[in-house]
Order: structure tokens, then sequence, then C-alpha cells
């Protein structure tokens, strides 16, 4: 489970989180949505432990002996020179995966992101949607309970971004919290259990996807994401 | 389980040696400082022995019988002149000639001043050359002439010597070598930089550039360990590029005609290891720095500025200091870089050095390492280098 709980954070005089709070559930697909500037990737990054917030704190629970934390940040760059399992197997050394069980894993990831045929090329020379599902195995490699992708579909094609929709809901089934941001709305109705809609720094609805449209009185959750954020905010979504 | 500066280490060193463009032309960075000086040392060498069999034309050469012995002495070898020797000259077809006045044998045995004419083009230095070595050739053959016709009338050679000078070369064999290979510990200086160079630029600026730090830094490794990773795999490359131009600075020199050049290198093992320890707590040092300054960069280009701008310190540093006439000061060990190259000098000389003079410097550079180290470790601990 991650929780936040009045997340500050100011950029200069600019405040970029205003007491933002929110849990995202074991079990559960959590979306994060908003448009540019609403403070998502703001929120990761002080989630994942590279940002500090100025107040307010977060709780990532975790069962026995399980990591905590995987991450794939928005942009993530793959080592070129170094073949895709190569590439896994340094995440999952830093982690500090001893060689059995990381060789294991490794195998397992390549096949479960269908990359076995590309297993011993460099990531250079691999298509986006290949490259993807590498970042994914970098983040995934040591198992953790959470796991938080920061648009991770971004670029992707269809089947790329079909594999990784039922990586995460395998995930989910095995009881992982998943937390991930998206711009495409019609991904986050398909795919989350729960959604935390933010505009402006703030939280500005939480909760079920069929909650929230029922609270608001809308048919979609980009008619609720419009009404939030105003009728030019739309331009923010691709 | 491997400790994250491991992992890192041995992966970067993994890409590094991948990177075969670069290491080519680290590699041929590296040997170009050696292959240079063999190439001065030859040239001095046959210069200076250079002595070799010169063949000299020589009209009217039947006329001069005992000047044509001591010019073959000289190992000069008389060959018939041309009709025209002058032409030839010009033209470049011979770099010097002699010519022999027909009334040679009459003034010479009239104990008159005989005009010998040498033809010359000294706008060319293989004809400057020849030329003086034929004037240094006649020269001593008339001294020898004049004393011999002064003694037979009596009179002692020395009344027309008031002074004689006499060079007393004082410096040693191995001094003398120091002088000539003088510009060798330069090389060596910047070949602890050249190496790694690429590498420290790659994990860092790089890294920053292809958006693969925030993963890295995102898998809770401890900003030390990886600093000490990159860094561990930039200094071993710098400590290769070290290694590879002792290693080609030996081949050529052990295959060079010092002797010729008067002078003897110190045993290669000694030598070696000398400039190995001067050498390498330098390249770790060295490579402290390039990773330091590569970090600030956000490109790969800016990366390739601040560390040419580095690679300046050893050129400058080793240039001045090579070729400044002070002496070695033992304040100068204390200073990174400067200390290395007084220590590398005094290795080449063959002098018998102190374990203070050899510590001294190794000591100095590497606290100034750890203390680099641990700039880089708060540089990558620093939110700043994501999002700054």
């Amino acid at each position: 489970m991650i929780a936040a709980r009045e997340l500050t954070k100011h950029y200069g005089a600019h405040l970029a989180l205003d007491a933002v709070t929110f849990t995202a559930r074991d079990g559960s697909i959590t979306g994060l949505l908003g448009p540019n500037g609403a403070g998502k990737t703001t929120t990761f990054r002080i989630v994942s432990g590279l940002l500090r917030a100025d107040a307010g704190r977060i709780e990532v629970s975790t069962h026995a002996g399980a990591p905590a934390l995987g991450v794939l940040p928005h942009v993530h760059g793959l080592y070129g020179r170094l073949t895709v399992r190569e590439h896994i197997r340094y995440f999952g050394a830093l982690r500090g995966m001893g060689e059995g069980g990381l060789a294991a894993r490794v195998t397992q990831l390549i096949e479960q992101l269908g990359l076995n045929e590309v297993a011993g090329s460099f990531t250079r020379t691999l298509s986006q949607g290949q490259r993807v599902k590498v970042a994914v195995a970098g983040a995934l490699v040591h198992a953790p309970q959470n796991l938080i992708l920061d648009e991770p579909t971004s670029g992707l094609d269809v089947m790329s971004t079909r594999a990784l929709h039922a990586l995460l809901r395998s995930l989910r089934d095995q009881g992982a919290c998943v937390l991930f941001s998206s711009h495409v709305m019609h991904e986050v109705s398909a795919l989350c259990d729960a959604v935390v809609m933010m505009t402006g720094g703030r939280v500005a609805a939480a909760g079920a996807p069929a909650d929230l449209l029922e609270r608001h009185g809308v048919s979609s959750l980009e008619d609720l994401f419009v009404a939030l954020n105003g009728s030019h905010a739309g331009q923010g979504v691709s | 389980m491997r400790h994250a500066a491991f992992v890192v280490f041995a992966k970067e060193l993994r890409e590094g040696l991948r990177d075969r463009r670069s290491i080519g032309a680290a590699i041929a960075a590296t040997l170009a400082g050696p292959v240079i000086v063999g190439v001065i040392l030859t040239l001095l060498a046959s210069d200076r022995a250079g002595r070799g069999p010169m063949d000299l034309p020589v009209s009217g050469a039947e006329l001069a019988p005992g000047l044509m012995q001591s010019l073959r002495n000289e190992r000069i070898v008389i060959v018939s002149a041309p009709a025209d020797s002058e032409s030839d000259v010009r033209a470049g077809r011979l770099d010097v000639a002699l010519v022999i006045p027909d009334d040679y044998p009459i003034r010479f045995g009239a104990v008159r001043t005989v005009p010998v004419r040498v033809v010359s083009d000294p706008t060319r230095t293989a004809s400057r050359d020849a030329a003086r070595r034929l004037r240094d050739a006649l020269a001593r053959y008339g001294r020898q002439i004049a004393s011999v016709r002064l003694i037979a009338r009596g009179v002692n050679p020395e009344v027309v010597l008031p002074l004689r000078v006499e060079d007393v070369d004082v410096s040693t064999e191995r001094a003398r070598a120091a002088v000539a290979l003088s510009v060798l510990p330069v090389f060596l200086l910047v070949s602890v930089f050249v190496m790694g160079m690429s590498l420290a630029i790659d994990t860092t600026a790089g890294e920053r550039e292809r958006r693969s730090l925030e993963p890295l830094l995102l898998t809770g490794a401890p900003a030390m360990s990886i600093g000490v990773g990159k860094w561990a795999a930039t200094a071993l490359m710098n400590v290769g590029g070290l290694v590879l131009t002792l290693a080609c600075a030996s081949l050529i020199l052990t295959r060079l005609p010092l002797e010729d050049l008067g002078v003897r290198l110190d045993s290669l093992g000694r030598l070696s290891a000398g400039v190995l320890m001067a050498g390498v707590p330098l390249a770790l040092l060295a490579a402290a720095l390039q990773v330091a300054a590569a970090t600030h960069a956000r490109t790969f280009k800016e990366g390739q500025t601040y560390l040419s701008m580095l690679l300046f310190v050893p050129m400058v540093i080793g240039m001045l200091s090579a070729f400044s006439h002070g002496q070695p000061a033992p304040w100068r060990l204390l200073v990174p870089v400067l200390g290395q190259h007084q220590l590398l000098a005094a290795v080449l000389r063959g002098d018998e050095l102190s374990d203070l003079t050899l510590a001294l410097p190794a000591l100095v550079a590497l606290v100034a390492t750890v203390l680099v180290l641990r700039r880089i470790a708060a540089l990558l601990a620093n939110d700043g280098i994501l999002y700054g």
C-alpha cells in the first residue's frame, strides 16, 4: 500500500503540491490523473524517494520480506551497450539480489514480457515497445510489493499497450499495489480500480471510477476530467 | 550478493570496453606520446652519431692528397665531382661539394693560405648539416697543418693558441638520458587523463543526457557506491592508459640506439616501478576529477568540454616543468600533477629517491581522491542532478 498524507512541495515560490492525500491499496490498480503541471510527477518523485516534500509524509507498506517499491519513471533511458538480459540483471544486482535468484528472475521476466527473441540483443537496437518492456522489467526485477509507473504506455503501439495492461492486471491479481499515471482516459477507465484526479497541485477527486461518475453526475472520466479542470484544461490531454 | 559499487564498476567497465570507437581513439592518443618521443630520440641519435660515411664530390682531389686522406679518416668518402657542382647543389642533387683550386700544390708548398670552396645550400637542412661536417673536418686539418708548420719552424703551436676551451660534462649518462627524455613525463602525465575520459563522460553526463540516471538512483543504491563504481571503472581505464604508455615507451626505448646519444637508461624494471608508483595515484585522482567534472555537466558535449579543459592541466604543468630552469623543490611534491611530474623526471634521471619523496605525492593524491569522491557522492545524492 502507498499512502500520501498532506504532501506539500514548493519550487521556489510556486506551490507544486498542496496537502496531497490519497491511498493506493494492495491488490488494486490506482490511476493518478491530471493535466500537465497538476503535480503527478512531483508526487511520484516524492513517493519514490527522489524528492523530499516540504511537509507531509509517505507510507509504503509491504509484506514481510518483500521489497517495498519498484518505479518506472516517465523517461527511462536504457544502457545501449548492454544486452536486454544484462540490463535487467544490472538493476536486480543493484537491488541486492543474489546471483542464483537473479538469473532465474531475469529469465522469468524475459519470458513474461515476450523479450525472448531480443534477450541477447543490445538495448540500443530495440523498438520503442521493447524498450519500455525492458525498463518495466528493470523496475520489476526485485518483485516489489508496490509498483509506480509514470505514463508507462506513452508512445507504445496497441499490442505493446495490451501486453503491458495484461502484466499490470496480473500483478494486481497477485496482490501488488500498482500506482500509475496516464493521459489516456479510456485506458484509465479500463484498467483502474481507483482513480486520483489532481489539479493545480491538489487532489480534486478520488475513489472508484464508478463512484466518481455517480458522485459528479457525469458519464465518463473524460467528462469528469474536463469538469474538474475547466473547459480549456483538456488542452493538456493527449 | 555483490556490493553495489562493484556492480556499478563491472557494468560501467563492460559498457566502456564495448565502445570500441572511443577505446580506439584513446589508445591512439595514448600511444602517440611514446611514438613521438621515439621519433625525436631517433633523430637525435642519428644526428649525434651522424656520422656515418658521407659521400663528398671533390673537384681537384688529386691536387690535395694529404687533405683527402684526412677527410677519409673522418669517414668522408671522396668521389669525383660533376662538371658543374654548383648547379647540382642548387638543384638538390648534391648536398655539398668541395672545389680544390688548381694552384693548391703551389700555394700549399709555398706555405700560403689556400682558398678551398665549400659549395652548399644552407636553406636545405641536409646540405647545411653536410657543409658543417665538411667545414669541421677542414678546420681540423688546417689546425693540424698549422701546428706542424710552426713546430718545423721552432715555434710552439701554443703561441698562436692563447685560449683552449675544454668542455667538462659533469652530467651522468642517466642525467643526459633524462634531458633527452624530458618530454616523456609529460606524455606519461597526460596518459593518465586520456584513457578514462570517454568513460567518465559516458557514465555521468551521458547518463544524465540519455535519462538513465533516474532509474539508477531509484534502485536505492547508495550515492557513494554509485560514485565509487563509476570512479573505479574510470580509474582502471586511466591506469590502463598509463601501463600502455609505459609499455610502448619501454618497447621503443629498448630498441633505440640511445648509446649514440651517450645515454643509458636505468634498468627497465626499476624504471617501470618508479613510473607506476608516481603515475597510479595520479590516475586515481584524475578519474575522480573527471567523474566529478562530468557529473556537473548536463550533456555529453558539455562533459567533453569540461574534461578537455581538465586535460590541459597535466599538459601545461608538464610542459612548464619540463622546460623550466628551476631546481626541483620539495613543496612541489605536495601539489598533485606537479609532484608527479617531479617524481617521474627524477625516476627517469635515475636519481636515488627517499621513501618520503615516493610516498608524499601518492599520499596527497589519495587524500584528494577521497575528498573528490565525497563531492561526487554529494552531487549524486542531490535531487538537483535530476531536476535542477
